[in-house]
């Protein structure tokens, strides 16, 4: 299927928050390779080139997972709790990017292992601002592993 | 006596306890006042020369007025003891003077009683109506005198007396053991003087004790004894026990069984009815009869007492059992009622903020994107919709941290309340817009508990006063606080526009604002907030104020242990 590099895989059910993230990534030309799956189960299927993803490599990771919680049919913790006890994708850096702001999720995602927790602010221009900030930084300065 | 008596025909239950106990603390009152009267018709009897007065038998040795005036004596000294004064140096006072009632009997029993040892004739029975003495000995050989079993009992009477106050156990005893010899000694006397057997009451060739003073000796012993209802004799009487009813009822019959049955042996021998033994084979039978059935009696009340007690206390098991059990009930139903409101307040935190990011989102896309297409009005009212969308946020907000806050397990430690409330200033200062804020904190004492709590609660009274001090051009914000006891005291104050005292008890309800969303921004839960975590660490907050003179708010929280 598709063999070209994807920089970011945006795990999001609601549609409206989905447009919203991919606005705040475009205005910085960070959405140019990005994949937009809509449940968990289709996360795991790309992350792990499974499904209708077979045609992938589950070496051509993503350089940054974009990730909600409360997701259909499986939840945000259980897809990051299968890529970080996997030895081929645990290193893919994965941000968990949802509308909690409770402790518990802050410290199960941490637990996990997540490498980064970003509650997205109600109000838009935090919003567009954070997430271009976090877009900004996994993309452009922070150095994944060579694969 | 006869209150023991009255009493031991009650059954021993609980509720009676505390009476029966009050009954024994009148005992002595009530001995001092038997004495006090009989002694006082004794005088009286010596006085108007009335024969029944002084020796209640005719022709039997009457009481000496010297013996009536040392019970007076120790009647009032036995008054005096228990005398229930708060006054101190009143107290004191009368101590003394009933300790010097005391000393005064046990010195004339001790004096008399020497006296009759060394063969020496004191004299002091003899200073009362001394020309009518001579005559009055019961034996017309004797005249009349205080005897000298009469006067060692005065000795160990007073003695008594003089040491009841100890609190040493010892002399606990050593007390008990004299009241006793006091006691028996005279009771023996008054059986020889009912049984008519002179042996019993007098030590030939001196006089005897008198029957009315032998009734008094027994009285006052008795009245003694019950000084210290929590030691020895008394404190197996008085027990409010199973031991203790049964004393209580099995000693009046102890003592009034053999004297009935020995006085009705007595009358048949002296009627020729009966020889010696056959009368005492008669007696020791109705003794044995008499007791065994007695003893029966009381065995089985309180056997059923017992098992009323054991079944009282099984059913109080039961209760105990079942409310634990309706514990178990409702903790797990509270569990329950918990954990679906924490699944709802988690999915609220969830679910409803994405549609207000929604609401907030578009129409800001809108009026970027088609702004053109839009005129003033249009712009006017997609804002409008857009900060509604931000409020609703706001108030979300809010509300999931006033409800965490009444959920979350509270950490403790000591507080460094000077460092909380300069770094939480230095937060709030990047929010004054560059206004002049005059900001002082006075040294305040260290606090202890929830450090994360604790900060939430200052910062939300600090962002009040930074709020409310908006229109001042010189917004002055104090902070003090001082330890009293095991608490400390806190305030902050501010110069704004303070608050009309009648609303003070709504500042801290939750969504209560005293001043409109156009004057003031702010959800109402702030206060709210502060309430619950300072009411959570055990203390409280309240507000004065007066409207455009600031307002001041005062929290309590606990000081730390070693502070």
């Amino acid at each position: 299927m598709e063999t070209q590099e994807v920089e970011i895989l945006l795990v999001e059910d609601n549609p409206n928050d989905a447009e919203l993230t991919l606005r705040a990534l475009k205005k910085h030309h960070l959405a140019n390779s990005l994949v937009w799956v809509k449940d968990g189960a289709e996360a795991l299927d790309f992350v792990f080139a499974r499904g209708i993803y077979a045609g992938r490599s589950v070496g051509n990771a993503p350089k940054v997972i974009l990730l909600d919680l409360r997701l259909p049919k499986m939840g945000g913790m259980e897809v990051l709790e299968q890529i970080k006890a996997d030895e081929r994708t645990k290193t893919i850096p994965v941000v968990v990017l949802t509308s909690s702001k409770e402790d518990r999720d802050v410290v199960e995602s941490y637990r996990l292992g997540v490498n980064s927790f970003v509650s997205k602010p109600v109000e838009f221009e935090q919003f567009v601002e954070t997430v271009s900030q976090m877009g900004l930084y996994w993309l452009l300065v922070n150095r994944p592993p060579s694969p | 006596m006869d209150l023991i008596s009255r009493r031991s025909e009650a059954p021993g239950n609980g509720s009676e306890q505390p009476a029966f106990a009050s009954s024994v603390a009148k005992l002595p009152k009530v001995a001092s006042a038997i004495v006090a009267s009989v002694s006082l018709l004794v005088l009286a009897g010596w006085a108007f020369n009335i024969e029944f007065l002084k020796r209640v038998f005719p022709d039997a040795v009457a009481m000496n007025p010297m013996t009536a005036v040392a019970f007076l004596l120790s009647s009032a000294g036995l008054w005096l003891y228990r005398a229930d004064v708060s006054d101190a140096p009143r107290l004191a006072n009368i101590r003394r003077t009933a300790f010097l009632c005391a000393a005064a009997v046990a010195l004339t029993g001790l004096l008399m009683f020497l006296g009759y040892a060394a063969g020496w004739d004191v004299g002091l029975d003899r200073v009362l109506f001394a020309s009518n003495l001579a005559t009055a000995g019961g034996d017309p050989n004797i005249p009349n005198r205080m005897a000298p079993n009469t006067a060692l009992n005065f000795l160990l009477a007073g003695s008594a007396l003089l040491l009841a106050g100890s609190r040493d156990r010892r002399l606990g005893w050593l007390i008990q053991a004299m009241l006793l010899f006091v006691i028996f000694t005279s009771f023996l006397a008054f059986l020889g003087h009912t049984y008519d057997a002179p042996g019993l009451y007098k030590v030939s060739p001196f006089i005897g004790m008198a029957v009315n003073t032998a009734a008094c000796f027994m009285a006052l012993g008795v009245g003694i004894l019950a000084v210290r209802p929590n030691q020895g004799v008394m404190a197996v009487v008085a027990s409010p026990r199973m031991g203790g009813v049964a004393a209580r009822r099995l000693l009046p019959v102890a003592f009034l069984l053999p004297v009935a049955l020995g006085w009705i042996r007595l009358w048949g021998q002296r009627a020729d009815l009966y020889g010696t033994e056959f009368g005492l084979g008669l007696m020791t039978t109705a003794s044995v009869a008499l007791l065994s059935m007695v003893i029966l009696g009381i065995a089985v009340s309180l056997d059923r007492e017992d098992s009323e007690r054991g079944r009282a206390e099984g059913e109080i098991r039961k209760l105990n059992e079942e409310l634990e059990r309706r514990v178990l009930r409702r903790t797990a139903q509270l569990e329950t009622a918990n954990k679906d409101l924490e699944a709802f307040s988690y999915s609220v935190s969830h679910d409803l903020r994405a549609p207000l990011r929604a609401i907030d989102g578009f129409s800001r896309i809108l009026l970027e994107d088609y702004s053109e297409r839009l005129d003033e009005e249009g712009r006017r009212l997609l804002k409008i919709v857009g900060d509604n969308g931000k409020k609703m946020g706001a108030l979300i907000d809010d509300v999931l941290s006033f409800s965490r806050i009444g959920r979350r397990e509270m950490e403790s430690a000591d507080i460094d309340m000077n460092a909380l409330a300069a770094s939480v200033f230095e937060e709030l200062k990047a929010g004054t817009g560059g206004r002049s804020v005059e900001f002082d904190v006075e040294p305040l004492p260290r606090a202890r508990g929830d450090r994360s709590m604790v900060r939430q609660a200052l910062a939300n009274l600090l962002a009040n006063a930074v709020k409310f001090t908006r229109p001042r051009s010189e917004a002055r914000i104090r902070v003090a606080g001082r330890v009293d006891g095991n608490r400390c005291f806190y305030f902050v104050r501010d110069n704004g526009v303070g608050f009309d005292m009648k609303y003070a008890d709504k500042l801290f309800g939750v969504f209560q604002r005293l001043h409109g969303p156009d004057e003031f921004e702010g959800t109402g839960v702030g206060l709210a907030i502060v309430k619950r975590i300072v009411e959570k660490h055990g203390g409280e907050v309240w507000a004065e104020g007066e409207i455009d003179k600031g307002a001041t708010f005062y929290f309590v929280l606990p000081r730390p242990a070693g502070a």
